[in-house]
């Protein structure tokens, strides 16, 4: 310990400037991001200033994202506790202090690479074990057969021409000839013959600008299958079909589908009931409720989700989103499903700094003779 | 300052990996909502009942039988109708039943635009509606007539997939005209094509 606080990288690691430095930065960074998501919303914004490395400022001028500002004062903060930081007693409270600061670190690496954001429609009667993502896109594969779906899914995220990716349970592999993270799809035209194999006898998919808003855009892209029944098999898929493709091979059939990218719940959530009031003489919703039932290894219990009183089971929390009724008059519950792993690391890390800055205060005050 | 340079170069180093596709598997469980029992239909005690079942219609002078697609429910009907069916859920919830007319059931184009009509679908230009009632498909069925198919899925922008929507199949017999009609969603047409396909072509005359 004596030599590395002796390291000449170190203490240069450790500089106050660096601190201040980066304290600036982040300040410039929040105000920025709070006045640019006005006008590019929040996503952008988020994905901009906060989510990036480095982004240009007009195309051309390179400056630093929160993440790496971020990085660069947690190893700074590092670097101090090693070098500057004196372990004694009477300096518990500063240390306490400082382990706090990295707690709040550490729970923004675990907030920032292992929450997942959700929804979950279900009907009457309806239960399910995976969620939709807003807007992340999965290329997914399964045996079409009586059982549950087995499915094998690659996250369209990092797609990009030419790239292969292999589907090994079922022997065959899949190119990416084309990809658009938003599209339009066109029916075939008068005359034109049907090349591309599409359920929905799409022929067409075109790259359109992205949409600032994640959600609006729809991918599409064309795919071809080597491996299967069928030579030269090239598939078009569009993400707004909602109906997949279908493979043969080995007289066993598969469907294919681009379609939102789907998260795992280690338990099943059935709708039982769902109740809304409206205000009176209105057609305006006063509160609605979700009667769900959580069904998990063998066991279950039934849960009323509420406007403002959300489900917490695990590490999710399941919010009362929206509602809609479909054409037969059957009412659809939708959920909020937040999945945060260190939901609780934030609060741990308050704590602990409060209780240096209460432990310095009063080691300073009942040990201020010493001096 | 060039600590912080420094600093950041480290950082940069470290988080420039490359990111490949990953693969990821799961398996989706999906329980379904019960589906509504038609009045006086009988507990299925067969255990291969899950498979296609044949269904006579049980209405006044039933004259054609059909096979029920695995998976619809066969639901009350009323008034012209012989069966209907529900099937799917979520955006892939539909509904089919089966018509019979007498043989003067109107004309095809009528019988088009009309369905159109139901589905608030603004009539196309004449040049695609002449083109989509030229190509419209006809498949074989056990009736000996084949039937015509209409599918309004082909005139509906993929960008709106919760449009109603529907598709329909004729079929002229000499005595009677046969509807099988399918209506819901954009993509519940589609989820569904196959199996109603299959629902056409089962159609036979009962002797």
């Amino acid at each position: 310990m004596k030599q590395l606080r002796k390291n000449r990288i170190l203490k240069s690691l450790s500089s106050i400037k660096i601190t201040v430095i980066c304290l600036s930065l982040l300040f410039i960074l929040t105000l920025w991001g709070t006045i640019d998501q006005v006008n590019n919303g929040l996503y952008l914004a988020q994905e901009r200033f906060f989510n990036s490395l480095i982004f240009l400022i007009g195309g051309y001028v390179p400056f630093p994202g929160a993440r790496l500002v971020l990085w660069v004062l947690f190893i700074n903060l590092v670097s101090a506790s090693i070098t500057r930081l004196v372990y004694r007693w009477r300096q518990a409270g500063i240390i306490l202090i400082h382990s706090g600061l990295l707690l709040f670190f550490v729970a923004a690496f675990v907030t920032f690479h292992g929450t997942e954001e959700s929804q979950l429609t279900l009907s009457e009667g309806e239960g399910r074990n995976v969620s939709a993502n807003y807007n992340q896109w999965e290329l997914s594969v399964w045996e079409i057969k009586k059982s549950n779906k087995n499915v094998f899914a690659y996250p369209t995220k990092n797609f990009s021409v030419g790239d292969r990716v292999e589907f090994t349970p079922h022997d065959f592999s899949v190119r990416i000839d084309a990809y658009y993270p938003n599209s339009e799809a066109f029916l075939a035209g008068e005359g034109q013959t049907s090349v591309l194999v599409n359920p929905s006898n799409i022929q067409v998919v075109k790259p359109i600008p992205v949409d600032k808003e994640p959600e609006r855009n729809v991918p599409g892209g064309i795919f071809s299958v080597y491996g299967t029944d069928q030579k030269d098999l090239r598939i078009l898929l569009y993400g707004g079909e909602n109906v997949p493709a279908i493979i043969t091979k080995n007289n066993k059939t598969y469907a294919m589908q681009l379609r939102h990218k789907r998260h795992v719940l280690p338990f099943i959530l059935k709708l039982k009931d769902f109740r809304m009031e409206v205000h009176p003489n209105t057609e305006m919703a006063r509160s609605y409720e979700s009667l769900v039932e959580v069904i998990s290894n063998d066991t279950s219990r039934e849960v009323l989700i509420s406007m403002n009183e959300p489900l917490r089971y695990k590490d999710f929390t399941f919010y009362q989103a929206s509602y809609a009724m479909d054409q037969f008059g059957r009412e659809l519950s939708t959920l909020a499903v937040v999945k945060n792993s260190g939901r609780l690391l934030p609060y741990v890390a308050s704590l602990a700094t409060f209780a240096g800055l209460l432990l310095h205060l009063i080691l300073m005050a009942f040990g201020g003779k010493k001096r | 300052m060039a600590n912080f340079i420094f600093l950041i170069g480290v950082v940069l180093l470290m988080s420039s990996c490359g990111q490949r596709p990953e693969k990821t598997q799961y398996e989706e469980i999906v329980i379904s909502p019960e589906q509504p029992k038609a009045k006086g239909s009988t507990t299925m005690t067969d255990p291969h009942a899950f498979m296609k079942k044949e269904v006579a219609a049980t209405k006044a002078e039933p004259s054609i039988s059909w096979h029920a697609p695995e998976g619809w429910e066969e639901v009350e009907s009323s008034g012209f109708r012989l069966t209907t069916f529900k099937a799917g859920i979520d955006e892939q919830i539909m509904e089919c039943s089966i018509v019979s007319l007498g043989p003067a059931a109107g004309d095809l184009k009528a019988n088009v635009q009309r369905w159109m009509g139901q589905i608030e679908l603004p009539m196309p230009n004449e040049k695609i509606f002449t083109y989509f009632m030229k190509n419209l498909k006809t498949t074989p069925t056990q009736a000996g007539k084949p039937a015509t198919l209409v599918d309004f899925t082909l005139l509906q922008s993929f960008k709106k997939p919760m449009q109603p929507s529907m598709m329909t199949a004729i079929i002229s017999l000499d005595d009677q005209t046969i509807f099988v009609k399918m209506t819901g969603a954009g993509h519940a047409i589609d989820f569904h094509r196959e199996l109603f396909i299959e629902l056409v072509q089962s159609i036979r005359v009962k002797k």
